[in-house]
C-alpha cells in the first residue's frame, strides 16, 4: 500500500461514521480529566480502556490519543488559574500563567495556552505525517532479537528516567513480565499457574492491571488530600483576541517549542513532564517581553511550554507504535489499548497496516484545530471544573474501574486483579517503586517471551543469536549504558573531587 | 512514641509487606516452574523469578550491605538527576489526614477498605445495588453537600445500567440477589 494511499484510507476513516463525534468526545474528557489535579490523562484514559471493546481497534485508539491530547491542554486550565498544574505536562505553565491570571490576564493566559496548543500539536502532527515513511525504513532493520531487546531496553529507561533506586526498579519491572506467565504459554500451549481453572487460561488481563495501578491506586493517594483545588472564586478577565495575536506573533518560538516536545517526547520515559520544562528554560534564555521577567507573568513564558506539551503527543507516538515502547504512563495505556484491540506495535503496523498510524495523526490534526475552537469556547466556564472535591471524584472513578474491570472479560478474576494491583500500585507509588515499568512489564510480557524464543529457533537455540547484528550489540551497549553509566559517572566524579 | 515514628515505622512495615508479597510469589512461581513438560516454557519464569528473588531479598537486608553494596541498592539512579541520591529521601511527603467522620482511620485507608467492600457488596447483591450504597456510604463518610452526595449516586446507577443496556454486562445479578425483575434488557419495567 503506498503511502498516499494509506493517508487518502485514514482520512476517509477519520471523517466517516462516529470517528469525528469519537474525536470530540475524547478531547473534551481529555480536558475535563486534565484539568483536574491528580487524575490525568493516564487515569481517564484507564478506566475508559476497557468501554472501547465495543469500538473498531482503530475508533478505539483513536478515541484514547485524543483524551490524551486534550488533558495535554487541559492540565493548562488550572495551572494557570489556580497555580496547580492539572497535569506534569502543565507544571511549567504556572510559572508565568498563574502570575498573569494574578495581574487580570486570566483569559489572555488561557487563550494563549489553547492557541500555543493547537498550533505546536498541528506543526508536530504534521511533521509526523511526513516522517513515517522514513520510519518505515528504520523499524524494518528490526527482527525478534533486536524486538525482545528492545523491550529490556524500554524497561530500563522507564526505570532510569524515573526517579527511584535502580535495584527496585528491575524488580518492579520483573514482577510484571513474571505476572505475564500465568495463563497458557504462548509458545507452546501448555498450561502454567492456571490451578486448572478456565478463568486463567488467558492469564491475568493486563488492562485490569493497568486500571488498578493507575486509576485505582491514584484514587487512594488522591484520598490523602482534601478538598478541590480552588478555595475562593478566580474572576476570569483579559481579552481573547489580544491572546490570540500574541501567539501568532511568535511563530518561531512556537516552532522551536514544539520541535523540543516532538524530540523529547521520543524518548522513551521522558514526556510532556520533561518537554515542557526543557521549552520554557529554552525560551527563558531569551529576551524579555515588554519589560516583563519570567516568571512575573512573561507571555513567552506560556507559549513555550504550551507549544511542546501537546507536540510531545506525536513524539510519544513514535517509539510506542514502532516498538512497543511507551512514553510513560498515559502512552502505557495507549499501547495496552493497542494490544487489546489486536494491533502490534512493529514492523507490520507501518507496512501492510500503515493506514493506522495515518488515521491516528489524521485525527490528532483534526484534534489540534478543536482544541483551539473548544479552549476558546470554555474559556468562561473554564475554573468549574477545578472546584470539583476530591471526595466527590474519588467514589465515581472506583465506580468506573470496577465495572470496566468487569466488562472485560464478564469474570470476577479482573474485578479482584484490579483491586489486588490497585492496593499494590499504592504501596509501590508510596514506596518509590517504579510502577510503570511494573505495568510495562505486564503489557510487554508475552511479547518479549515469544520474541525471546523466536530468536532462539531462529538461531538454533544459541543465545549468540543476540548479539549477531550490530542493532542488537547496539541496542545491549545502551542498556548497560543505561544501567551502569550512573555509578560510573558518580564514581568518577568522587575520584575527581578526591584529587 | 510520636505520631512522626510510628508513621515512619508503618510505613516501613507496608514496604516489607510488599517485598514480601513479591519475594514468595516468586518463590511459588520458580518452583512450580519445574513441574512444567517443556524446558522453552521453563525459562522465561525461571529467569524473572529469580531476578524478583534476588531484587527482593537485597531490598530486604540492604541496612545491613557493606557499604558499596548498599549504595547501589539504594541509590536512585535517574537521567534527569546529575548526581544520584538517596531514593528514601525522595519519597513524596504528602500529609496523610485522618478521616473526617465518625471512624479516627487515615483517609486513604478507609478509601482502600471500602473500595474492597464495594466489590464484596457487588458480587453479593449485584452492582446496581452496591453502586449507590457504596457512593452515598463514601461521600456521607466525609461530610459533603447531601444533595450532590444523592447525584452522584444517581450518576453511578446510571453507569451501571449503561452497562446493563448497551453492553450486555449482568451487573444487576448478585451471589445473593438478582434485580431481574426492576431492569431488564428492555429497559426499566416500572
Amino acid at each position: 500500500m503506498s503511502a498516499i494511499d494509506a493517508l487518502l484510507q485514514a482520512i476517509g476513516i477519520v471523517t466517516s461514521g462516529y470517528t469525528p463525534l469519537l474525536i470530540l468526545l475524547g478531547l473534551i474528557i481529555g480536558i475535563i480529566v486534565g484539568a483536574l489535579p491528580g487524575i490525568g490523562a493516564t487515569v481517564g484514559m484507564a478506566i475508559l480502556l476497557p468501554l472501547t471493546i465495543v469500538l473498531e481497534g482503530v475508533d478505539a485508539i483513536i478515541f484514547l490519543v485524543t483524551i490524551y491530547n486534550g488533558a495535554m491542554y487541559g492540565g493548562s486550565v488550572s495551572a494557570i488559574l489556580f497555580n496547580v498544574p492539572g497535569t506534569p505536562a502543565a507544571a511549567a505553565s504556572t510559572f508565568d500563567g498563574y502570575p498573569m491570571a494574578q495581574q487580570g490576564k486570566a483569559i489572555d493566559a488561557l487563550t494563549i495556552s489553547a492557541t500555543a496548543s493547537a498550533i505546536g500539536g498541528f506543526i508536530t502532527q504534521l511533521m509526523l505525517l511526513v516522517l513515517i515513511p522514513f520510519l518505515v525504513t528504520f523499524i524494518l532493520l528490526f527482527g525478534s532479537p533486536e524486538y525482545f531487546l528492545m523491550t529490556i531496553l524500554g524497561i530500563v529507561l522507564i526505570i532510569v528516567v524515573q526517579q527511584g533506586s535502580l535495584v527496585k526498579g528491575i524488580t518492579a519491572g520483573a514482577m510484571g513480565l513474571l505476572l505475564t506467565t500465568i495463563g497458557i504459554a504462548p509458545i507452546l500451549p501448555e498450561q502454567r499457574y492456571t490451578f486448572g481453572m478456565i478463568v486463567l487460561y488467558d492469564g491475568l488481563d493486563f488492562v485490569a492491571a493497568l486500571i488498578g495501578v493507575f486509576a485505582v491506586a491514584e484514587m487512594f493517594l488522591l484520598s490523602k488530600q482534601e478538598g478541590g483545588i480552588a478555595e475562593q472564586g478566580i474572576e476570569l478577565t483579559g481579552n481573547m483576541i489580544s491572546g490570540v495575536k500574541t501567539v501568532v506573533a511568535h511563530p518561531l518560538l512556537i516552532l522551536k517549542s514544539a520541535v523540543i516536545g516532538l524530540l523529547v517526547g521520543t524518548l522513551p520515559g521522558a514526556g510532556g513532564e520533561v518537554s515542557n520544562f526543557f521549552a520554557y528554560a529554552e525560551a527563558a534564555r531569551g529576551k524579555v517581553e515588554n519589560g516583563i521577567e519570567f516568571g512575573e507573568g512573561n507571555i513567552l513564558g506560556v507559549i513555550a511550554p504550551e507549544s511542546s506539551n501537546n507536540a510531545t503527543v506525536a513524539g510519544a507516538l513514535i517509539p510506542t507504535l514502532s516498538f512497543g515502547i511507551p512514553g510513560g504512563g498515559a502512552t502505557a495505556v495507549l499501547l495496552g489499548g493497542l494490544l487489546m484491540h489486536g494491533i502490534v506495535p512493529g514492523p507490520d503496523l507501518f507496512t501492510e497496516d500503515i493506514y493506522i498510524p495515518y488515521s491516528i495523526i489524521v485525527a490528532l490534526l483534526i484534534s489540534a484545530v478543536l482544541i483551539f475552537v473548544l479552549g476558546m469556547t470554555i474559556i468562561r466556564y473554564a475554573g468549574i471544573i477545578t472546584k470539583f472535591d476530591t471526595n466527590y471524584i474519588i467514589p465515581v472513578i472506583i465506580v468506573l474501574s470496577i465495572l470496566g474491570s468487569f466488562a472485560l472479560r464478564q469474570n470476577w478474576v479482573d474485578v479482584i486483579t484490579v483491586l489486588i494491583f490497585g492496593y499494590i500500585g499504592y504501596l509501590m507509588k508510596i514506596h518509590n517503586y517504579s510502577f510503570i515499568a511494573f505495568v510495562l512489564g505486564m503489557i510487554l510480557g508475552n511479547l518479549a517471551e515469544t520474541n525471546f524464543h523466536r530468536s532462539l529457533r531462529i538461531g538454533g537455540d544459541s543465545p549468540l543469536i543476540f548479539v549477531r547484528s550490530p542493532l542488537s550489540i547496539l541496542i545491549i551497549i545502551l542498556i548497560l549504558v543505561l544501567l551502569f553509566g550512573p555509578y560510573i559517572q558518580k564514581t568518577l566524579k568522587s575520584a575527581i573531587r578526591r584529587s | 512514641m510520636d505520631s512522626k515514628k510510628l508513621s515512619i515505622r508503618l510505613q516501613n512495615r507496608t514496604e516489607e509487606i510488599l517485598l514480601s508479597l513479591f519475594f514468595f510469589f516468586a518463590l511459588y512461581m520458580l518452583i512450580g516452574s519445574f513441574s512444567f513438560n517443556n524446558q522453552v516454557t521453563r525459562t522465561f519464569p525461571q529467569a524473572t523469578a529469580i531476578t524478583v528473588i534476588v531484587g527482593t531479598v537485597l531490598l530486604m537486608v540492604r541496612n545491613y550491605l557493606p557499604e558499596p553494596l548498599h549504595t547501589l541498592v539504594t541509590d536512585s539512579v535517574s537521567l534527569m538527576d546529575s548526581d544520584t541520591v538517596e531514593s528514601e529521601e525522595i519519597m513524596e511527603e504528602i500529609p496523610n489526614r485522618p478521616a473526617t467522620g465518625y471512624l479516627p482511620i487515615q483517609n486513604s485507608i478507609f478509601t482502600a477498605l471500602s473500595a474492597t467492600g464495594y466489590v464484596i457488596l457487588g458480587y453479593l447483591v449485584g452492582f446496581l445495588i452496591a453502586s449507590p450504597i457504596y457512593v452515598l456510604f463514601y461521600t456521607f463518610f466525609f461530610d459533603t453537600n447531601w444533595m450532590v452526595n444523592i447525584l452522584l449516586a444517581i450518576i453511578s446507577i446510571l453507569l451501571v445500567y449503561v452497562g446493563i443496556s448497551l453492553l450486555n454486562l449482568p451487573l444487576n445479578e448478585g451471589v445473593l440477589l438478582t434485580i431481574g425483575q426492576v431492569v431488564s434488557k428492555e429497559g426499566l419495567i416500572l
